[in-house]
Parts: C-alpha cells; sequence; structure tokens
C-alpha cells in the first residue's frame, strides 16, 4: 500500500537529515499552536507554503490533505463567531487565528515530516529517546499496513463477488465486524510468525537499526537556519 | 451461442508498474468448458480478477453478459451469476460458520433465510460437508476450508464458474468431490498448471497465456 | 474524532501530552517483550481498519474502534493507539503532530476503561456492545472537555460534534460487538489470554 507519497524526493528539504527536521519541527508546531498573533501566524504559514514549495511537493496531493481539515473548519467559521454574543469580530478574530495555526502546522508536518521515509523517522525517534519497545513496534507496525491492506482487500473482494453490498443497515455493520475479527484473527497467526522468525535471529529487543550517520555540513545550515529564522520572527513584534 | 465474456485490447499492469497484459484479446461463450495455464505471474489471476471487475484495466473494454462494464455498478450485477475461486480460497471463508458462509451468497442475493438455509444443506450434501454444517470453517483442514468455499460459490447457482487452481491442496478424497461437481457444471473456465487435469476437465480448449506481457492467448 | 492542530489551547495541550505519556509508559511495561509483535501488527489492523468507510444515510463514517483495540489489548492500548494515531497524522493529516497526547489519552482511557467493562462483562459479545458503544461516547466526552477547557466558546462545536458521532457510537457498539463474536467462535484465546492487563 503506497502511503508514503511525499517521503521520496530529492529536494534540498528531502535530503536534510530527518533528525534535524524533527527538531526544528517540534518547537515551531508547538509554538505556532500557541501563537496569538495573526500576523505572526500569516508569516509562519507562508513559511509552511515556502517550504511545501521547496520540497518540490505535488500541490495536488498536498490540497488533498487539506481538504478535510478545512471542511472542518468550515463548521468552525459557521458556529464560533456566532458563539459570542453580539461579538462577531472577536469570534472571527477566533476562527481565524485556528485557521491559521492549523493549516499552518498540517503544512510544516508535510514539508519537514512528511519528507521522511517512515522507517527512517522510527529510526530518528529511537535517537530522540522513544523507548526500544515502542520502536520496534512503530517499525512492525509500518511493515505490516501493507500486510493488513492486502487482506482487508481480500476480504472485501471476497464479499464483493458473493454479491454483499455495503449498505446503511444492521447486516452491512454485523457483517464488518467480521471482516475485523478476520483481520484480527490473521494478525494474531501474523505476529505469532513474526516473534518465532525473530527468535530464530537472535532478537535481543533492539530493533530497527539506529539512525547512525553523522550530520553533514548542509544539515547543519539548515538547522541553524531554521532557529535564526525563528528568533528572528519573534524579536520582530517586540 | 452468445459471448458472455468479451475481452479486447485489454492494457493492464500493477501499481507498481509491471506490465501484464498489452492489448489481451479473449472472449468466452457459456456452455463452454476451457482451460488457461501458463507459468507463474503471466497473468491467470489478473484474467479473473479483470473479468469481476476486481481490478480495471489501464485501457480496453470488457463486455460481459453483451453489456459494457466500467464502474462498479456494472460490475455489482454480473457478480453472482460469475462465481469466481481464489487461488486461496481461504481468503474467501467470511463467516465463522460453515452453513452461516454458504448461505452468504444466497442471502445477497435476495433470497428469503429459509430459502437460503435449503439452498445451503444442499450444497452442503453435494460437497459432504454436512458433518461440518456448525463447525467454524477458519478452524478446519485446508482442504475442508477450500471445499467450504467453493460449496459458498456454487450456493449461489453461478451460470459460469471461474476456477484457479480448484485442486490445489486437496486430498484424493475432496479431489473426487470437486471433479464430481465439475462434471455436473456446465460451463467454466479453469485455471491451472497442470496440463493433465485440464485435459482431463476442460473437452472444450485450453489456453496458453505467454509469460511476456502481450496479448496471445 | 481527532482533533487537529492550532485548536486546543497550551495547558490542554501539555496535560494531554503528560497524561498519555504516563498511559503509555504503564502500557509499554505490562507489556512483556514477547508481545510486542502482537502489539504492532494490532496497531496496523486498526489503522487499515480506520480507513474502513461504512454508509450513514447520504454519507458515511469512519470508525474509530477504541472500544475494540482496548479489548484486545487492554494497557497495551495506550502505546498501540499512539503509534496508530501518529501514522494517521503523518499520512493522512487526520489529527495533529501537536494534538497527538490529547488525541491518545482521548482514545487510549476510554479504550482502557471498555476493556475492564468487558471483562467484568465476562467477555460476552454484549460487553463487546457496550465497550464499541462505550469507547465512541467516552472520547466524545473527553473530546468536548480537550474543547471546552481551551475556550468555553467552543461549547456549541463541540455539542454538534457530540450529536454529530452519536450514530457512530451505536454502530462501532454493533460492529464491535459482531467482532467480539467472531474471535470467541475462532480463537478465543486472542481476547482472553490478554497479558497487558
Amino acid at each position: 500500500m503506497h502511503l508514503e507519497i511525499f517521503s521520496s524526493g530529492s529536494s534540498p528539504i528531502h535530503r536534510v537529515d530527518e533528525r534535524v527536521k524533527i527538531a526544528v519541527f517540534i518547537p515551531l508546531a508547538v509554538y505556532i499552536s500557541q501563537c496569538g498573533d495573526i500576523l505572526r501566524l500569516s508569516v509562519y504559514l507562508t513559511a509552511a507554503v515556502l517550504a511545501c514549495a521547496v520540497s518540490r511537493l505535488n500541490f495536488r496531493k498536498i490540497a488533498e490533505r487539506l481538504f478535510l481539515l478545512n471542511i472542518f473548519l468550515v463548521f468552525f467559521w459557521l458556529i464560533i463567531p456566532f458563539s459570542f454574543p453580539g461579538e462577531i469580530s472577536r469570534g472571527a478574530d477566533l476562527a481565524l487565528r485556528v485557521t491559521l495555526k492549523a493549516n499552518a502546522i498540517v503544512l510544516l508536518t508535510i514539508a519537514l515530516i512528511g519528507t521522511v521515509p517512515l522507517v527512517k523517522l522510527a529510526a530518528a525517534l529511537r535517537f530522540f529517546g522513544m523507548p526500544d519497545k515502542l520502536a520496534s513496534a512503530l517499525y512492525f507496525g509500518i511493515k505490516y499496513i501493507s500486510i493488513m491492506h492486502r487482506d482487508f482487500t481480500r476480504t472485501k473482494n471476497a464479499m464483493k463477488i458473493r454479491g454483499f453490498k455495503f449498505r446503511t443497515g444492521l447486516r452491512t455493520y454485523r457483517i464488518t465486524g467480521n471482516i475485523l475479527g478476520i483481520l484480527l484473527f490473521k494478525s494474531h497467526i501474523y505476529s505469532q510468525k513474526l516473534y518465532n522468525a525473530m527468535l530464530c535471529r537472535g532478537f535481543e529487543g533492539k530493533f530497527p537499526a539506529g539512525a547512525g550517520n553523522r550530520l553533514a555540513r548542509a544539515d547543519l545550515l539548515f538547522g541553524a537556519t531554521s532557529a535564526l529564522v525563528f528568533i528572528l520572527l519573534l524579536w520582530i513584534k517586540q | 451461442m452468445d459471448k458472455a465474456i468479451v475481452l479486447k485490447d485489454i492494457v493492464f499492469s500493477y501499481a507498481n508498474g509491471r506490465p501484464i497484459f498489452n492489448g489481451l484479446n479473449f472472449s468466452y461463450e457459456t456452455g463452454r468448458k476451457i482451460g488457461i495455464t501458463g507459468p507463474n505471474g503471466c497473468g491467470k489471476s489478473t484474467l479473473f480478477n479483470l473479468i469481476m471487475g476486481l481490478v480495471m484495466p489501464c485501457s480496453g473494454i470488457i463486455e460481459i453478459f453483451g453489456e459494457r462494464r466500467k464502474t462498479e455498478k456494472d460490475f455489482s450485477d454480473i457478480r453472482t451469476r460469475i462465481g469466481m475461486v481464489f487461488q486461496n480460497p481461504e481468503d474467501q471463508i467470511i463467516c465463522p460458520n460453515v452453513k452461516e458462509d454458504i448461505a452468504f451468497g444466497p442471502l445477497n442475493q435476495g433470497k428469503s433465510f429459509a430459502e437460503a438455509e435449503r439452498t445451503a444443506s444442499e450444497v452442503m450434501e453435494t460437497f459432504g460437508l454436512e458433518k461440518y454444517k456448525n463447525s467454524n470453517p477458519f478452524n478446519l483442514s485446508g482442504g475442508e476450508k477450500h471445499l467450504v468455499a467453493l460449496a459458498g460459490i456454487a450456493a449461489m447457482r453461478p451460470e459460469i464458474l471461474l476456477l484457479d487452481e480448484p485442486l490445489e491442496w486437496l486430498d484424493a478424497g475432496h479431489r473426487n468431490t470437486v471433479l464430481n461437481y465439475l462434471k455436473g457444471a456446465d460451463s467454466y473456465i479453469l485455471v491451472s498448471q497442470d496440463s493433465g487435469l485440464l485435459r482431463q476437465v476442460c473437452p472444450d480448449g485450453m489456453y496458453e497465456i505467454d509469460e511476456k506481457p502481450g496479448s496471445k492467448m | 474524532m481527532h482533533i487537529s492542530d492550532g485548536i486546543l489551547s497550551g495547558p490542554v495541550l501539555a496535560a494531554g501530552t503528560l497524561l498519555a505519556a504516563g498511559g503509555i509508559g504503564i502500557g509499554l511495561k505490562k507489556t512483556e517483550d514477547r508481545m510486542i509483535p502482537r502489539g504492532a501488527v494490532f496497531t496496523s489492523v486498526f489503522f487499515v481498519a480506520s480507513l474502513v468507510h461504512l454508509p450513514l444515510g447520504p454519507a458515511g463514517v469512519h470508525l474509530v474502534l477504541n472500544g475494540l483495540a482496548g479489548i484486545m489489548l487492554g494497557w497495551a492500548v495506550f502505546p498501540a493507539l499512539f503509534l496508530g494515531l501518529l501514522l494517521q497524522s503523518i499520512l493522512f493529516s487526520h489529527g495533529g503532530i501537536t494534538a497527538l497526547g490529547v488525541n491518545t489519552f482521548n482514545m487510549a482511557f476510554p479504550g482502557l476503561v471498555c476493556f475492564k467493562i468487558f471483562r467484568l462483562m465476562k467477555n460476552k459479545p454484549a460487553g463487546g456492545f457496550i465497550a464499541g458503544f462505550s469507547g465512541v461516547a467516552g472520547s466524545l466526552i473527553l473530546l468536548s472537555t480537550s474543547l471546552i477547557l481551551t475556550e468555553k466558546t467552543f461549547i456549541p462545536v463541540s455539542k454538534l460534534l457530540s450529536a454529530g458521532h452519536l450514530p457512530v457510537a451505536v454502530i462501532e457498539g454493533i460492529i464491535t460487538a459482531s467482532a467480539v463474536k467472531f474471535i470467541l467462535m475462532t480463537a478465543p484465546g486472542i481476547i482472553t489470554d490478554n497479558h497487558a492487563s
């Protein structure tokens, strides 16, 4: 199942070490989520859009990602401004801030985290202190997504070719429970086989192979530049 | 005899880019029992998936029972009229009870519970599965699972059968059950690498899919 | 059901992150090494299952399945859902990364409660219905709490969200009961030999 639509590429941002990207992303995302200043938020949103552009990511795919988020925000806009009795502009201000924040952070996530192959991400998280058990679970979870999706599709097809149609109704929901039961049953079998395979290869609890590369000068430059821009923007409004 | 299945100029590759068909032409008339063989990966299962609308061709025309089939809706009409048995029939079992699973198809076809149960009972008798009627198919042996899967398809009384290696993993007793069932059927396309089997049960012709993606059949 | 970035306040995000971290810590401690593959593969099942789109009237719904996850995993529901949500956030932008802690807690905690309820009801499918329903209902309550603690004016939004998701709770009750029945008939050990309790 090809889910990682942004992680393969050779743009400058793709080439930055994933640990630097994570180290830049987290403080930035947290800061943006708490920032109240609309002007600054607009700048950050622009920066996030630029980051996506520099990553040479498919614009249409990004739009698809933002779609659901912004549908939800439409509801927000329909309700929030009117929740402030008599002060619609205060409500609109809140809705605008939320819109800017959400879109900025999601775009930033796509540009900095979405451009990292999942397996490397798991390794980087372990570098940053994620417990081994959890990192191993993430690693295997990633590997098994395509297998479970394949099984899910097969079961769905098996139902299709016996004339089953997904409709609103008790029977559909009960049969969906069957599908889940089948998937859980199969996952149980897979996990046993996986564990046995791991034992036979001397598993001692440490997966995946660590992100041992040394940071290149370009990575440090990216990190330093981002930090600088961040600090400058913090300063400007003072 | 009208052509029940017509594939014209089918071009198909897998999502990973592997090309399978490059202008395939294939047709089939009801009432014939034909066989298809070819090396692994040449597209035998893909052919069935295309006919049942489980995958869509990159280009080409598919006509089933005289009508052009393009969308999911087009195919949903044919799915119980053509019965397909997967290469791994275990993937076809849905319910944790043999009788319920066999009745699944007839229920989807709009039969009442009573009719569906009756059909399931008849089919279980054909396949010698009555003693398992309250068993959980997921806990049966491989060969028994295959019979349950085949019974589930047979219960829909399809006009045409598509069978992908139906005798694989079956012991002698189960093989005979399936062969007897095939004797009583009148329209099927059987895919197998066992040319002896094909000669035995496909009197109306044998086709071979080339290993290079192409149109030869 | 997963809240996106940019909506919740700092204190709420921080509290959620701490609570989730605590839950994950406990979940990991209670999960023996040999059960890690099981947890990992379950994570991918729940990830794939969340892609299921079920018809409901004119539109459709996506499943949450935290009740079922709780039944299957016990305390391990915390790390498993955390990883599932992390992947959903990165691969689909469902739910925000900054809100990961809050989302994890909001979904895993009700899941854990469902686990306890299910045990109390002696592992029967009826318990599965209650678990499926309560899982969704519980996370709706926590989601609303998160929104309201952020801004009192979010009350109408949370009311709307909750009302909109109530049918999902019922549907998930049915689905969970059915899934539990299936597993009890096929391999009951998967449910009853839960080691992360």
